[in-house]
């Protein structure tokens, strides 16, 4: 049985259209013109208990749009979901009793007091039992490196130390799925790589279903197997992430520094730079075990690197092309 | 459902509103300038022995300033933080988690405004001393528990008010509109600022009919021993019905702004 279930997902907004201009400001206040923004387009995908699936798309491809759908506070247009068994948007306690969301963008926690005094609040609200908090709290709290920060007004931490005891607050109730929509976002490398860290641990080690939303590649590459890529609205894939890689990058560069200039270079690929002694190929990857053997037996070399290329590029040329990214089934579905 | 989170919602907002001390003393000293212009106002145009509108000097003076007081639990507003979530979007904390969002509001709104209230009854007793012998307590027991019970179910619906004008936020990207109609017409119609008497009698029948007499005058009235027992009931049951009339009206609204709320900016 899958966790999360979405089917034929159909969402359109209705934006006003405002034009410059006090006549048109006029005009719209008797006759205001709207655009309908299509934000989904026949999504389907499943995920299944405890898998971790990265979200990926431009700006505005809905992917902000699909997680709110999905943890209940938007209503499409048509389509099914079904999350833990529920309708989301149906709003039943025992639903959100058992899903949390974050958002890099939006914190929940009061301004002026302590983060303490509102996970006493949330316990209170999702009703669990004191002992059950308790022990939750140490372990997060001890976790997110953040037991001395619970006492402190949320006002004086960094935006890394509020981000950690947001993560606390929508884990504290136990949660068996959990939505993330850019939780590194804004942050400093050091807090990026720190909270994707224990993001990871902590979504393995709980058995958490995860669908996580980002512009930062490393965040998907650190927590996701699996990545499903959105763009205006539709899926362009849905498999694993080596797959995605394979299928839309399959070169890779291939960097040799010679240790005397060579009277040749070796056929192979695409030559893409030189720089003295420095040759930079891009080999189809069937290719590159001939290429190294040529290499370290015909020529003297000082370096060799093989690198794949990073998955913003291969997004970047995803995205930019216009070329049918043919999406396979998703998998389970 | 548990009440507990909203006690603690309360006593929460009780303690972040205690943290802006600066706040409330200059709450006092703005609560208190006008109070005293208006009551040299009083003073100078009703005599010892003058009466207005049937009200004594005395009991005006006593209805001033306790309506003034209780205006700041039983005056309906446009409750910015209601309007804020729905506008940018925050709203989304709140369907996402199990809880009563009207209750939450509610809950913050009373903790909030406590240490104002006490301010005001601080500004307050003072005032009702200067009055003197001619100020006005109830005249028994049983007529402070009719006018505790009035004073209630004037909160609730107080609340409600707000929670319908806040939640015109899903259709309206600027309140201000609705704002002035809260501050300004909303208190007349209440009885904030004179007793409902003092109007020509049309007006002052149609303004009775209204729900917002049901907010101030009528508490007041109890309060000064002018209602009689069928009176009382007469206005409780008016209370509970608009009570009733805005729970339903607000459930209906609160669904209706849900469709079209777009949690913006996540």
């Amino acid at each position: 049985m899958s966790a999360i279930t979405v089917r034929h997902l159909h969402k359109t907004y209705r934006a006003p259209l405002r034009e410059p201009g006090l006549r048109a400001s006029l005009r719209h206040l008797v006759a205001p013109r709207y655009r309908t923004v299509v934000a989904l387009r026949d999504v389907s995908f499943t995920i299944a208990p405890g898998e971790a699936v990265g979200y990926l798309g431009p700006n505005g491809a809905g992917k902000t749009t699909t997680l709110k759908i999905l943890a209940g506070v938007l209503y499409p247009d048509a389509g099914q979901v079904e999350v833990l068994g529920f309708v989301p948007w149906q709003g039943r306690s025992a639903f959100k009793k058992r899903m949390a969301f974050v958002m890099g963008r939006k914190g929940q926690l009061w301004w002026d007091l302590p983060a303490l005094d509102l996970f006493h609040l949330f316990r209170e609200m999702y009703q669990v039992p004191a002992a059950t908090f308790r022990r939750r709290l140490d372990d997060l709290a001890a976790r997110f490196r953040v037991t001395d920060l619970l006492t402190v007004p949320v006002r004086n931490l960094s935006l890394g130390e509020r981000m950690k005891l947001e993560l606390i607050a929508a884990l504290l109730h136990g949660p068996q799925v959990l939505f993330l929509d850019e939780p590194t976002l804004g942050l400093d490398v050091m807090a990026q790589h720190e909270i994707r860290d224990l993001l990871r641990a902590y979504v393995r080690e709980e058995g958490l279903t995860l669908l996580m939303a980002s512009h930062y590649m490393r965040d998907v590459e650190a927590i996701c197997e699996r990545v499903i890529l959105l763009d205006e609205g539709r899926i362009r894939f849905d498999g694993p992430l080596t797959e995605l890689k394979t299928r839309f990058a399959p070169h890779r560069e291939v960097t040799v520094t010679f240790a005397a200039p060579p009277p040749s270079a070796p056929a192979a690929g695409w030559l893409v730079g030189r720089e003295g002694p420095r040759f930079r190929w891009r080999v189809p990857r069937q290719e590159v075990p001939r290429l190294l053997q040529e290499l370290t037996t015909r020529y003297e070399v000082d370096d060799l690197s093989v690198q794949e290329p990073a998955l913003e590029d291969v997004l970047r040329q995803i995205f930019t092309t216009d070329a049918p990214a043919s999406a396979p089934p998703a998998p389970g579905g | 459902m548990s009440w507990r989170p909203y006690f603690t919602t309360a006593r929460l907002a009780l303690r972040e509103a205690a943290t802006y001390r600066l706040n409330h003393f200059l709450s006092f000293v703005v609560a208190v300038v006008p109070l005293i212009a208006l009551l040299l106002l009083w003073n100078t145009l009703l005599g010892p022995q003058q009466r207005l509108a049937g009200f004594t000097r005395g009991e005006m003076l006593t209805y001033f300033i306790l309506t003034r007081w209780l205006y700041e639990f039983t005056g309906p507003v446009v409750w910015w933080d209601i309007a804020y979530e729905i506008r940018e979007g925050d709203l989304i904390f709140h369907l996402l988690r199990p809880e009563w969002y009207s209750g939450y509001h509610f809950a913050l709104i009373i903790g909030s405004k406590l240490p104002y209230a006490l301010v005001g009854l601080a500004v307050a007793a003072p005032f009702a001393l200067s009055v003197g012998v001619g100020w006005v307590w109830p005249p028994g027991v049983a007529a402070w528990a009719a006018f505790a019970l009035s004073v209630v179910l004037a909160v609730a619906l107080a609340y409600q008010f707000t929670f319908l004008s806040s939640l015109t936020a899903f259709w309206l990207e600027d309140n201000k509109a609705m704002n002035l109609l809260m501050d300004f017409v909303v208190p007349l119609a209440a009885g904030a600022l004179l007793p409902l008497d003092v109007f020509p009698s049309a007006v002052a029948t149609a303004l009775r009919a209204l729900p917002f007499a049901q907010l101030l005058y009528f508490p007041a009235l109890v309060y000064l021993g002018r209602v009689d027992p069928g009176g009382w009931w007469a206005g409780v049951a008016q209370q509970v019905g608009w009570l009733v009339a805005l729970l339903v009206i607000n459930g209906w609204v609160w669904r209706r702004g849900l469709r079209r709320f777009r949690a913006v900016g996540g």
